[in-house]
């Protein structure tokens, strides 16, 4: 019994705890249908997702309207993550600084996260959206990736650029709309 | 009158109620061993609907089971109450009646309030019906077991481990933080959890190896039968699962060092500490035993970490310097409780005739 303790409370767990961690890399590719339009017209956000590293326990797409507290302009027109998308609008409460909830913030505007439990290298994943603005002028679209569990400047897409409302890495796109 | 009855049509119904016996301990081994999995499955892939593979297998297990039950009653009946059996099947019963409640139960709360935790109504009355179904089971088992001609590891084994897995099942409902939702918070009190954990687990082992060992008249080897099926059933469902647990098979494999040990002090020491000294170290090893989901329930007084499948181990591993010498002498009293338990218990299961 001696030996059985001495293997699995001190050799064993300095073994494992050594190993290393092969990290998930997100990447997104984003397309926009038009970059210009006129009101009452729609445009297409393509979003899709790639995991560059090792399997991510989930990995989550996010694309946010900064200038829109709700998500009544926007549809999803195709998806094939592998667990349903959250809708969020201005006002509830969520996740920051890639601690997937440990910290939180009210957030400011709206977004659609999309997600996949687990992510394996190679996976792809793609979200289609509709928009279709009801207001003219500048429409501005925040696209990012985050994988879980988050463990480097590695774990999230992008790795720098512009801080959302999360306090975290967005691509920003814009399309006019115009009368 | 023979207890082995054949009818006209030379059926030996005295057989088939034993055969339906034993498969509702198989029918319950399946439905516990989807439950493990299903736990995994939700720990890793978040499943949003009622129809997904591990709870094919939790159900197919029920039908099993509810057919062992039927081939037991119609045998116990048509063998003219020859088997001694009523008390197994009065349990069984009522545990059968609680298993087909708990899947329209746990479809209907699935429709209502989606994904669910691990403690939850419909839940509960799985787990009861369950408990009950397989407890019935070991009762008639006993009792069959009783005579000098029907040893039998198998019949051991099938019988305590639907019992060891569906207590545990229990168990983790009242240790493990999975049970908060959009609609309930069931998790229980870190600390609760946690004191909860050190108490169960290793009186829950002791009392099961050490039946083990007593129902298979103290032969070696027979509480390293049920031991071991629990680690094969544990690593299939709880680790295997898990991508980056599989590389931790063999860590878990090493429990078998204290089931072996204490499996030969209870068959080869012929002294009344025996048993309880086999039960304490059964029950210090009780940490080991439920890796990796008990990581979960110390993680939760110990470091608060957000928890990832793929950072179960390094967590785990964290804890074990932490906490594991303190828990396995916790683990060694429980499991000397344990001991005293199975004596009882055992006391019941064979020791009197009100079943007969």
């Amino acid at each position: 019994m001696a030996a059985y303790f001495a293997l699995t409370a001190l050799v064993v767990p300095q073994l494992y705890s050594g190993a290393e961690i092969n990290e998930p890399r997100p990447r997104i590719d984003v397309l926009i249908s038009s970059d210009q339009i006129s009101l009452g017209q729609s445009f297409d956000v393509t979003v899709r997702s790639h995991n560059d590293g090792g399997t991510a326990d989930m990995q989550t797409v996010s694309v946010a309207f900064p200038s829109r507290d709700s998500l009544e302009e926007i549809s999803i027109t195709s998806y094939d993550f592998m667990q349903s998308p959250i809708l969020i609008e201005a006002g509830e409460e969520i996740g920051s600084e890639y601690t997937a909830g440990e910290v939180t913030v009210t957030s400011q505007y709206s977004a659609i996260e999309a997600y996949s439990r687990p992510s394996h290298p190679g996976d792809t994943f793609t979200m289609i959206l509709k928009v279709t603005p009801k207001e003219a002028g500048p429409f501005h679209v925040y696209a990012k990736s985050v994988a879980m569990p988050h463990l480097s400047d590695k774990s999230h897409f992008p790795d720098s650029g512009i801080l959302d409302h999360q306090n975290e890495f967005v691509q920003q796109y814009v399309v006019e709309v115009s009368r | 009158m023979k207890r082995h009855l054949e009818s006209e049509h030379g059926m030996d119904f005295a057989r088939l109620g034993i055969a339906g016996n034993f498969v509702i301990s198989i029918g319950i081994i399946l439905v516990t061993a989807g439950g493990s999995w299903d736990i995994t499955n939700h720990i890793l892939n978040k499943p949003e609907t009622f129809f997904a593979p591990p709870h094919a297998v939790l159900y197919s297990g029920v039908g099993i089971a509810l057919l062992g039950f039927l081939a037991l009653y119609v045998g116990w009946q048509k063998s003219r109450k020859t088997l001694p059996f009523q008390r197994g099947i009065r349990i069984s019963g009522f545990g059968m009646i609680l298993l087909l409640a708990a899947g329209p139960a746990d479809f209907v709360w699935h429709s209502n309030f989606g994904l669910d935790g691990l403690l939850s109504p419909p839940h509960l009355v799985l787990i009861s019906g369950m408990i009950l179904s397989c407890v019935g089971a070991l009762v008639n088992s006993a009792k069959h077991l009783a005579k000098p001609a029907h040893l039998s590891v198998i019949l051991v084994v099938t019988s305590l481990i639907p019992v060891w897995f569906s207590i545990t099942g229990l168990f983790y409902s009242f240790s493990l933080p999975f049970s908060e939702t959009d609609y309930f918070d069931y998790n229980p009190h870190p600390v609760f959890a946690a004191v909860f954990a050190s108490a169960a687990y290793p009186f829950l082992i002791s009392v099961i190896l050490i039946l083990a060992s007593a129902l298979g008249r103290y032969r070696f080897g027979m509480a390293t039968a049920v031991g071991a099926s629990y680690l094969g059933i544990m690593s299939l469902t709880a680790i295997v699962p898990n991508e980056s647990l599989v590389a931790t098979v063999p860590f878990y494999w090493l429990n078998l060092i204290p089931i072996v040990f204490g499996d030969l002090v209870i068959s080869k020491v012929r002294t009344a500490r025996a048993p309880y000294v086999a039960g304490a170290i059964f029950g210090s090893a009780f940490f080991f035993m439920y890796y990796p989901l008990i990581a979960y329930t110390y993680n939760e007084v110990m470091f608060q970490k957000v928890m990832w499948p793929s950072l179960t181990s390094l967590v785990y591993f964290e804890l074990v310097p932490a906490v594991s010498p303190i828990l396995a002498c916790v683990g060694a009293t429980a499991g000397l409780f344990g001991t005293k338990s199975a004596k009882f218990i055992l006391g019941i299961l064979v020791g009197d005739k009100k079943g007969d």
